[in-house]
């Protein structure tokens, strides 16, 4: 049966219930700035109620849980919206970057470079005798070489910052992934009757960051464990296991143990679709990798491998102010295919050739620069595979055309050396093989790409080389012939420049394409981060809505947990007045 | 819906951050005047502003390429019209020359004028722009010290090689190289060789000439009969029945009957004062087939001759003998070289010629569009040499002093020239003057170095020549054509007037005399002629001054265009990348009124809390 000391131990209980509560509030209060915490509450349910002579009495009040105010669905929506917006800026970090190395917008780029290099191509052929003209053509020859040069090495810098961002993100998962199952254990082991808020909320916390990294998916399991899975479902974690994931070659590899316990590393397909900052990386890295001719690398090469092309091969065709003299090297090496040496396919630009009825033409001039052949000596191409096929078809041509020891031509290191007899000169002239392109022979630039284009040695060190001009039909040779500079001046407007990948453009229209299309993808993109960053926030709102700390409710709470706790002093006070009452009555 | 104050504190600070970057944003556009200062900015605009990036800067070389072309073109013109300036002058002076009362001392005066026209000319055809010969083709600058500027004076204009006789035989394919080209096969006559060496004249670059040949027979015209056989030339046989020659062929059967034929042989008879004759084959061959009795009557033995060949070129050339014996090739052309190998690598001096060593194929141009390019330039070729104006100076110049004359006419019309002189009618007054006798006319070859001279002594005997036999005389010596024209004149001309002259002089006849061929008469004929050509000049330097002055319109006229152009570029370009300022401040003015209240809003929204009220 009740007595007072039912009403002083349900008042006891009271105390403490509220008094906890207090505490639970104060823990919100407290962390109502800390990452990813859940405000908790405290469940009160009414004591065990006794018998009486009324009926049955209530025992008071006890605190039953202390539970978190979760919306599972919400932080779901989160982790995946956090990929989206890690993949996002990832993309956008990497093209902000891309951005600045194509950044066309203020001038003073590879747009206006070009069209100064074919101004000053113009400028020659309006002087083609003054050496300032040459010098000035050779000069934007040199900034466009640095300027592609600096784009490139720009390009490789971001790919390889790109890289340590990998690294960093990739240990960052592995770590995550171990951290999660650890989590998962201490909250298997901890929980019993009641939840380990503060560990989930840690372990979301770091489901959170994962996901930011890369797109997974999770679950809880009956003993409280998360699985994580990423997009393909391979797992990373599954309750106190985890797995580590390793990148290279642009690609992400799930490393698992066989049965052996040997690591496995499996590639997960589509870097895309992986989700996160690091397939966010992978894809402006493959942007950025070597021997695409669709990326943005792959296309500056094509520009820069088409540039290279369209001028030499009409340069080649041409003269200079100067005849070669001098043994004449080509610039160019043809390596060695299949165990044939020097093999034609193995230059660079080994496509261009045209062996069949194509041929160059050589005139050979006396010391003096007379003609030493009234008529040039046509070397044909025809089944020629090696250089050294070349090389005798030259040499075999000018001993037929009555000139033996005019030109010896030979072969060193995989490159064409033509080399004048003692008084003797020679030019070039009519090549409908492209060899002289290929060879780099009496080429204005030399290379292949972007980091290899560079304006042609034998040019750079002596300006009469550059072929303004072009050997007349009677092999007559003029200062003032600006023929040649105006051919290569009309490469500007060329409709149908072929690139790398098998596009047709004008230069300048292939290139703005490629500026155009970066900045597109960074607008894109930039639109795409900052609606997502909205989506996001507002997720954020809902999830606080519930979730968050609110601490106007906190105080509000803290007075009604307050009054409570004083009114239970009150009901220890009455209850020991009573008693008082009671036992004075006894006394007396 | 709960709102934390979290949810607050992140909302206000993304809104503020929003605003921030947009101040930014205007912020950079003011202060940089640019509305793009990176691709994703307007990536639309940017493709466009970097196509009239291009278009603009291509417009401002083009018009620097125009500027260059109408310098280069005023300055042609200008020289055109300075050289058609002294073409007036030099017209005045052959009109004042050709006038009776002029002392030959005035004329010798105004030759000296005349030499001063022609060097004139030639300083400004090597006219220079900025140290670029103007006249010169491609060939603008280069010139080395055998050939320092484009126009030469006093040197030959190719290179020649002039041949002796040449040996009989014919050449096989291949003897012969020239230039590294071998020669086809060819007979032995000089004019299959000339032809052969044509037919791969666009290869080689190298022509050839025959030059006239003219044989004088052993002795004089005996008399008696020639018939059949007696007298073959170039395989024709001149009688065909038997005719009788009188001694010194006084009555010109065998003259007229060697004539008659002379469409067949391609000979032309002509006799000289001591009754020789002389026999001239234009073609340079000459076969002559004589019985005993036709070479003691003609004095002509049997024999054949080859005219000499002169080969030349525009540039040096060599001639390469690949016959067995090292000469035998060359010898077949008359030409002797070093074992087999003969190089023409010097240019003769020759008084009074210009030697054109400019570029004569090309005319320099510049790029004015994308796929447009404008001559500025003609090159000495096209623009002077084919004008003629230095040789009419020189002309000029030589007519003054008397001397290489190319036509004459004599300046007394003759009624009839059919009548032998002495019977009188002619028309001549004076007529009855003229007694047996000879002149001699002298034709000067001028392409040989030094000139060489043909000397003929033309035999005149009124007993039996008509005016027409005089003139069948002359007609068809080297070079020369003469004939009575319908007015009554006897022309004299030269068949090619930039290699011959002709002169006449050494008059035992008196014919020159009576007929009208005096010095005086020769030298006003002469400036007559020179007169007409030099009309005939300016009227090719006007045609050619109004080309310039077209293309200099023209230039004007692109350089509009460009301009034009250029302004619409320039005016879409700041459109495309220029800051709006007047939107731009607008834009700023926004953005801090809504920056300034968001930041109040925010200031009052986050002091609002309960604990103050507790």
């Amino acid at each position: 049966m009740a007595g007072i000391s039912h009403v002083l131990n349900i008042a006891k209980e009271a105390l403490l219930t509220h008094q906890l509560s207090v505490q639970v509030a104060a823990h919100n209060i407290a962390n109502v700035d800390t990452p990813g915490y859940t405000r908790q509450t405290l469940n009160l349910i009414t004591r065990l109620p006794t018998p009486s002579v009324a009926g049955i009495l209530g025992g008071g009040v006890r605190g039953e849980t202390i539970t978190r105010q979760y919306d599972q669905f919400m932080t779901h929506r989160i982790m995946k919206q956090q990929s989206t917006l890690g993949n996002l800026q990832a993309q956008q970090e990497g093209m902000r970057v891309v951005e600045t190395i194509f950044n066309e917008a203020p001038g003073l780029m590879l747009n206006d470079l070009l069209s100064k290099f074919w101004a000053s191509w113009q400028d020659l052929s309006d002087n083609p005798e003054l050496l300032a003209t040459r010098q000035s053509v050779v000069q934007m020859g040199h900034l466009l070489h640095e300027q592609f040069l600096t784009m490139n090495s720009e390009i490789t810098r971001l790919k390889f910052d790109i890289g340590v961002n990998l690294d960093t993100a990739v240990s960052t998962v592995n770590s995550l992934t171990r951290q999660i199952a650890q989590l998962n254990l201490d909250i298997i082991s901890s929980e019993g009757q009641h939840k380990a808020n503060d560990l989930r909320d840690q372990r979301d916390e770091l489901v959170k960051e994962l996901s930011q990294l890369l797109e997974v998916t999770y679950f809880e399991t009956s003993n409280g464990a998360y699985t994580v899975l990423l997009s393909d479902g391979r797992p990373l974690v599954d309750s106190t296991d985890s797995w580590r994931v390793a990148w290279s070659d642009n690609s992400l590899f799930w490393i698992s143990i066989d049965k052996d316990g040997r690591e496995v590393q499996t590639e997960l397909c589509g870097g895309a679709k992986l989700g996160g900052q690091i397939s966010g990386w992978l894809e402006v890295r493959g942007e950025l990798l070597e021997n695409n001719p669709h990326n943005f690398l792959g296309r500056l090469d094509a520009l820069a491998n088409a540039l290279i092309r369209e001028v030499n091969q009409q340069h080649a065709q041409g003269v200079g102010t100067q005849l070669f003299g001098q043994e004449l090297t080509g610039a160019e090496i043809a390596a060695n295919i299949d165990g044939i040496d020097a093999a034609l396919a193995g230059f660079k630009y080994g496509d261009e050739l045209r062996t069949d009825g194509g041929s160059f033409d050589i005139w050979l001039y006396n010391a003096d620069s007379s003609l030493r052949l009234s008529q040039p000596v046509t070397v044909s191409l025809e089944g020629a595979n090696t250089l050294y096929d070349v090389a005798n078809a030259i040499n075999d041509a000018i001993v037929n055309a009555g000139a033996a020891g005019a030109l010896h031509t030979s072969v060193v290191d995989n490159r064409l050396a033509l080399t004048p007899g003692a008084g003797h000169q020679f030019a070039f002239a009519n090549d409908t093989s492209n060899f002289l392109q290929v060879a780099g022979l009496n080429t204005f630039f030399t290379g292949y790409s972007a980091g290899t284009l560079k304006v042609n040695d034998a040019v750079a060190n002596n300006l009469e080389f550059l072929a303004a001009a072009r050997v007349g039909e009677h092999g007559q040779v003029f200062r003032g012939d600006n023929s040649n500079a105006l051919l290569i001046t009309n490469i500007q407007r060329h409709e149908n420049v072929r690139f790398t990948g098998g596009a047709m453009n004008t230069l300048d229209g292939f290139y703005n394409s490629l500026v155009t299309e970066i900045g597109t993808r960074g607008r894109a993109l930039s639109r795409n981060y900052e609606h997502n960053s909205l989506v996001s926030s507002q997720l954020h709102e809902l999830r606080d809505a519930t979730s968050g700390v609110s601490l106007d409710e906190e105080m509000a709470n803290l007075i009604k947990f307050q009054h409570a706790y004083s009114a239970a002093a009150k009901l220890i006070t009455t209850s020991d007045e009573m008693l008082l009452t009671l036992l004075n009555s006894v006394a007396r | 819906m709960r709102v934390t104050m979290g949810t607050i504190h992140r909302n206000i600070l993304q809104n503020l951050n929003r605003i921030t970057e947009q101040l930014n944003l205007v912020n950079g556009q003011i202060s940089s005047g640019r509305r793009l200062s990176k691709p994703s900015d307007n990536p639309v605009d940017l493709a466009g502003a970097l196509g009239l990036r291009t278009t603009a800067e291509e417009i401002k070389q083009y018009q620097r390429n125009l500027l260059f072309g109408d310098h280069f073109i005023r300055s042609s013109e200008n020289a055109l019209r300075q050289i058609n300036d002294l073409t007036v002058r030099a017209k005045e002076l052959a009109i004042q020359a050709a006038n009776a009362v002029v002392t030959p001392r005035d004329r010798a005066n105004m030759a000296m004028e005349a030499r001063h026209l022609f060097e004139q000319a030639v300083m400004l055809a090597n006219t220079q722009v900025n140290g670029k010969f103007i006249f010169a083709g491609y060939r603008t600058s280069g010139y080395t010290n055998t050939e320092p500027v484009p126009f030469i004076e006093g040197l030959d204009s190719h290179y020649r090689a002039n041949s002796s006789p040449p040996a009989d035989i014919a050449l096989a394919a291949g003897d012969l190289l020239i230039n590294g080209i071998a020669l086809g096969a060819a007979g032995a006559s000089v004019s299959d060789k000339a032809g052969a060496i044509n037919a791969i004249a666009q290869q080689t670059g190298v022509e050839a000439k025959v030059n006239p040949l003219s044989h004088q027979a052993g002795g004089p015209v005996q008399a008696g009969a020639l018939g059949s056989g007696d007298l073959r030339i170039n395989g024709i046989d001149i009688f065909t029945e038997v005719t009788s020659i009188s001694g010194m062929d006084s009555d010109s059967a065998l003259l007229n009957a060697i004539n008659q034929r002379k469409e067949e042989t391609g000979v032309t008879a002509s006799r000289d004062a001591a009754g020789h004759l002389i026999l001239t084959a234009v073609d340079g061959y000459l076969q002559i087939e004589t019985t005993a009795n036709g070479e003691a009557i003609t004095g002509l033995a049997s024999q054949t001759y080859h005219g000499t060949l002169q080969l030349f070129s525009l540039r040096s050339f060599t001639l390469q003998s690949t016959t067995a014996s090292p000469e035998e090739g060359l010898a077949a052309l008359g030409l002797t070289g070093d074992n087999g190998l003969l190089t023409v690598h010097e240019l003769a001096r020759r008084e009074g010629s210009i030697r054109y060593a400019g570029d004569p194929d090309h005319d320099l141009e510049i790029k004015v569009g994308a796929r447009s390019t404008l001559a500025i330039s003609k090159n000495g070729q096209d623009a002077l040499m084919d004008t003629g104006v230095f040789s009419v100076l020189k002309r000029l110049e030589n007519f003054l002093l008397g001397q290489n004359y190319t036509e004459l006419r004599n300046a007394l019309p003759a009624a009839d020239i059919t009548r032998p002189l002495a019977e009188g009618g002619t028309g001549l007054p004076g007529e009855g003057r003229i007694v047996k006798g000879q002149f001699t006319v002298t034709i000067t070859d001028h392409e040989q170095a030094p000139p060489a001279d043909l000397i003929f002594n033309i035999g005149v005997d009124p007993e039996h020549d008509s005016l027409e036999d005089i003139a069948a005389r002359l007609n068809g010596l080297p070079g020369l054509a003469a004939a009575w024209d319908a007015a009554g004149h006897l022309v004299i001309e030269v068949t090619d007037k930039e290699r011959y002259s002709v002169a006449l002089a050494d008059d035992s006849s008196l014919f020159l005399q009576v007929s009208g061929f005096t010095g005086e008469n020769m030298q006003f004929e002469s400036l007559e002629e020179v007169i007409a050509e030099l009309e005939l000049l300016m009227d090719k330097l006007n045609h050619r001054i109004s080309d310039f002055g077209a293309r200099g319109n023209r230039i004007d006229a692109q350089n509009q265009i460009w301009s034009n152009l250029g302004l619409a570029v320039a005016e879409n370009l700041s459109q495309l990348e220029e800051t709006d300022l007047i939107k731009a401040f607008m834009d700023l003015k926004a953005k801090e009124i809504a920056y300034q209240s968001a930041l109040a809003a925010a200031a009052k929204t986050m002091q609002l809390s309960l604990m103050n009220y507790l």
